[in-house]
Parts: C-alpha cells; structure tokens; sequence
C-alpha cells in the first residue's frame, strides 16, 4: 500500500528578512491514523525544516499552548486530526487577532495584561486564621464556578471573537469567564475589586453575543455564556440592590 | 450608562421577540390581505382606552432600545469605531425616547381619553 | 481584520444578519405608528408586501432571542439550578401562549 502523504501550508514569516507574512508547502507522510496537526509540524522541524517556529506543550489539550489557525478556524494543534482534513491539504496560521512575532508564535501580551487585570485568584476582606483551618466548600458550591474554571488560557476565544479583531481594548471572553469563575466562588470576596474592569466600557458591555468564542473553546467553558450572565447579575444588582446579590 | 442601556435593550428584545411576530402576521399581512378580519391600527373606539394605549406603547417604543443598542454595535462591526463614541449613543438612544415621545403624542392625540 | 469579516463564515454571517433584524422590525413599527394616527389604512397592499418581508426576520429574531435565554437566565430551585433547556423551553411557551391570547384579541375585537 502507498504511503499516504499530507501537505501542510504553513505561515513563515521572519520579521528581519520578511516583509510580509507567506505560506509554506510541505509534504509529510501521514504514517499513523491518530496524527495531529502538532504531529505534523513537530516531523517538519524534525526532519524537513529546522527554522520553522511555534510554541507547543503537553500535546494533549491541557496546557493551551498550541493554539493556531487551522483551515481559518482557531484550533488547539494537537486537538486537530490529519485524518479529518486528509486529502485536502492544511493551512495553518498564527492565531488571528494578535501581533505575530515569527512564523506561527503570537505575541500574547495583551492577553496576560488582561487576565491579571481581572485579579484570577481567591480575594479576601480578611484571611481566614490557620487555626480555623481550611474552607469548606459543597460540590453544589463548586458546580456553581466549576464549568467557568476549566480555561486553560489558549486564547482560541479572542482569536475567534470578532469584536476583539476590531477592538483590542476589549477585555474578552476568557478574562471575563475567569471573572466569573471568582466572583461566583463560595471562598472568594473580591467581587466589588473585580467591578471596574468588568463594568468598564471595554468590559462586558462591549460584547454583542457573536458565541464563536464558545464555539471554539476546546474545553467547554462557554464563556458567552459567562458573559452575558455578567451581563445580567451586574445590571440585577443595579436594579435591585438589595437581592440577587450572585 | 451601558448597563442601562443594556437593560432596555435586553427588555426591548423580550418584547419584540414575544409580541411582534402575531402582530406582523394579523395586522401586517391577513388583516390587510382581507383573509381575517383583524383588529385595524385606526381602530378609533379600541384606541380611546386607556389600557390599549398603554399596550401600544410598550409595543411600539420599548423595543426601539433594542434596535438602537444593535444598530449602533451593527455599526461597530461593519467598521465605524466612531459608532461607540457618546456623540452617537446619544443619537441612537436619543432617537429611541424621541420615539417614545412621539408614541406617547400619537397615542395620547389619537382618539383622547375621555374621562 | 478585514471589513467584510462576517462574510467570510457562516456563523459571523447569520449573526450579522440577527443583528440586522432591528431594522426592517423598526420600519415595520413605524409604518404600524403612521397607521394608527391616519384614519384610513394607507395602501394596504403596499402594506402587506412590506410585512411579508419583515415577518421571517422577526421570526428570526424571535428563535434566535428566545433560544439564547436560555443562556443568560440563570437561577435555582430548592438549590439545583434549573437546566437552560427549561428556560428556553419556557421562553418559547411563552411567545406562542401570548400569540395565541393576542391573535384572539385581534381578531375577537374586530369590528
């Protein structure tokens, strides 16, 4: 039987030499049914070029590294199967909505200033003594946040979010979905500190329900939903100021 | 301000969503079709009461918060930045209350109460 | 990004077009305003044309608002949250239930 063999288009692009982005061809063998993209430009740089760059990790969908365009949808490489593009060839490109540093690397610094500036960790008026030992916490109580704390920080959302692509001052889904993930956590009291960024105008209210940052968020997080769920817990609050304190 | 105006948007969007199809259907299209005999818009001695007048308005002008808030995003995508500035949220929810106030005018100038 | 971005997928497509829902919908009030203070129906063909062109997008409008609620609404009953499904399911009750009543109205109080 003939080795099958899969071409790969990839984007190249040296910002000493290039003046603009361009699209590789290799052709690599298909040798195995359960190769990933991640697979295939792993055998490019292995054996066939060297120079090509992008950022990679743990290969099974934890780490949130390895996210690019593929065939123009944002997708974790090592979550995307050869076998499901196979004939046709495959192009993949740095992650949309971002400043590419080389080849397939994104620069993604925005992101990081984003997400720090929700403030991700448990917020305290006051720390609980060691003696009083730990938090208690119900499985209800951790299935109210649960779903929102599955992000792995992959920025396939803000690749995908097309208010972010004309709008890079907005906060986005994952800071907001991670947010949430605080606000609604039984432990955390840090709610009225994560307010600004929220409420800004760059916050929540920027977000139009486009939903293809759910869409494409490889581990359901859903953070359309998290959105618009802000949406409606920050203007109750307003409303009724006294319940529906979520 | 963009929590309130999200709020009407969200409760213009309710309204359109619920009330505005069957009125489409009858009022829009058998009615003048002549195929049911359907409540007309000038229907004079309907509109004299208080309550339908009340309905009316809330028909008409609650979901025009819902229109100008996704126009003026509409607008954003399709490229105009300018569209998020104050100058034109005051367009676009300035011409909701002003079809509010013009509602208001219509319904109360169109067959008044009568007390 | 380029200006015509939503062209370019099928979901950013019909997205754009639910957005753009509102105005053939504002039109279509306005028209309905007109008619309720002008003592005669003006031109009701043109008037039913018009309206056959604006009911599949309030239609539209109507299944893509509902169905997102489910989304959005969130609450608990005796501590189990209630499922979105529910919540959609409920909202479309709604929106056929009040049809139902209104359409009665409309045609009950014909003269």
């Amino acid at each position: 039987m003939p080795d099958k063999r899969i071409t790969i288009r990839a984007t190249r692009y040296d910002p000493e030499k290039d003046q603009a982005p361009r699209l590789q061809s290799y052709d690599i063998p298909f040798y195995d049914d359960s190769m990933v993209v991640l697979d295939a430009l792993n055998h490019i740089k292995s054996h066939v070029d060297g120079s090509l760059s992008y950022r990679w990790s743990c290969r099974m969908g934890i780490c949130g590294s390895c996210g690019m365009m593929v065939n123009g949808t944002p997708k974790l490489t090592c979550n995307a199967f050869l076998r499901d593009y196979w004939p046709r060839s495959i192009t993949v490109q740095p992650l949309n909505n971002f400043p590419v540093i080389r080849d397939l690397v994104i620069d993604m610094e925005d992101f990081m200033h984003k997400l720090k500036s929700v403030k991700p960790w448990i917020i305290r008026k006051q720390e609980l003594p060691l003696g009083a030992g730990e938090h208690h916490q119900t499985n209800e109580q951790i299935d109210d946040f649960r779903q929102f704390s599955e992000c792995i920080n992959c920025m396939l959302c803000y690749a995908a979010c097309p208010v972010y692509g004309l709008n890079n001052e907005f906060l986005g889904p994952a800071a907001t979905a991670l947010a949430r993930r605080y606000n609604l956590d039984s432990r955390d009291q840090g709610l009225k500190e994560r307010q600004p960024i929220i409420g800004d105008a760059e916050g929540i209210w920027e977000c139009s329900f486009v939903g293809e940052c759910s869409v494409v968020c490889p581990k359901g997080v859903d953070p359309a939903k998290a959105i618009q769920q802000t949406k409606l817990d920050t203007t109750m609050r307003f409303v009724l100021p006294y319940g529906n304190r979520d | 301000m963009h929590l309130y105006w999200w709020f009407l948007f969200a409760q213009g969007g309710v309204i359109a969503a619920i009330l505005l199809p069957v009125h489409i259907l009858f009022q829009g299209i058998l009615g003048p079709l002549g195929i049911v005999n359907v409540v007309r818009p000038d229907d004079v001695s309907l509109l004299a009461s208080p309550i339908v007048k009340l309905y009316l308005l809330v028909l008409i002008a609650v979901p025009f918060f819902h229109f100008a808030h996704r126009l003026r995003y509409l607008l954003v995508d399709l490229g105009i930045p300018a569209a998020r500035s104050v100058p034109a949220q005051v367009v676009f929810y300035g011409g909701a209350i002003a079809v509010t106030l013009l509602t208001i005018y219509v319904l109360l100038t169109t067959a008044p109460i009568t007390f | 990004m380029p200006p015509n971005w939503w062209t370019r997928q099928r979901h950013y497509f019909l997205y754009t077009v639910r957005e753009f829902t509102s105005v053939p919908l504002a039109i279509w009030l306005l028209w309905l305003l007109y008619d309720i203070r002008e003592t005669r129906l003006v031109q009701p063909a043109a008037f039913a044309i018009f309206s056959i062109v604006c009911l599949p997008f309030a239609l539209y409008h109507s299944w893509t608002f509902l169905s997102l609620a489910g989304s959005i609404i969130h609450f608990k009953v005796l501590d189990r949250p209630v499922s979105a499904r529910l919540i959609v399911a409920s909202q479309f009750a709604l929106w056929i239930g009040a049809s139902v009543v209104i359409a009665l109205l409309l045609v009950g109080l014909a003269r």
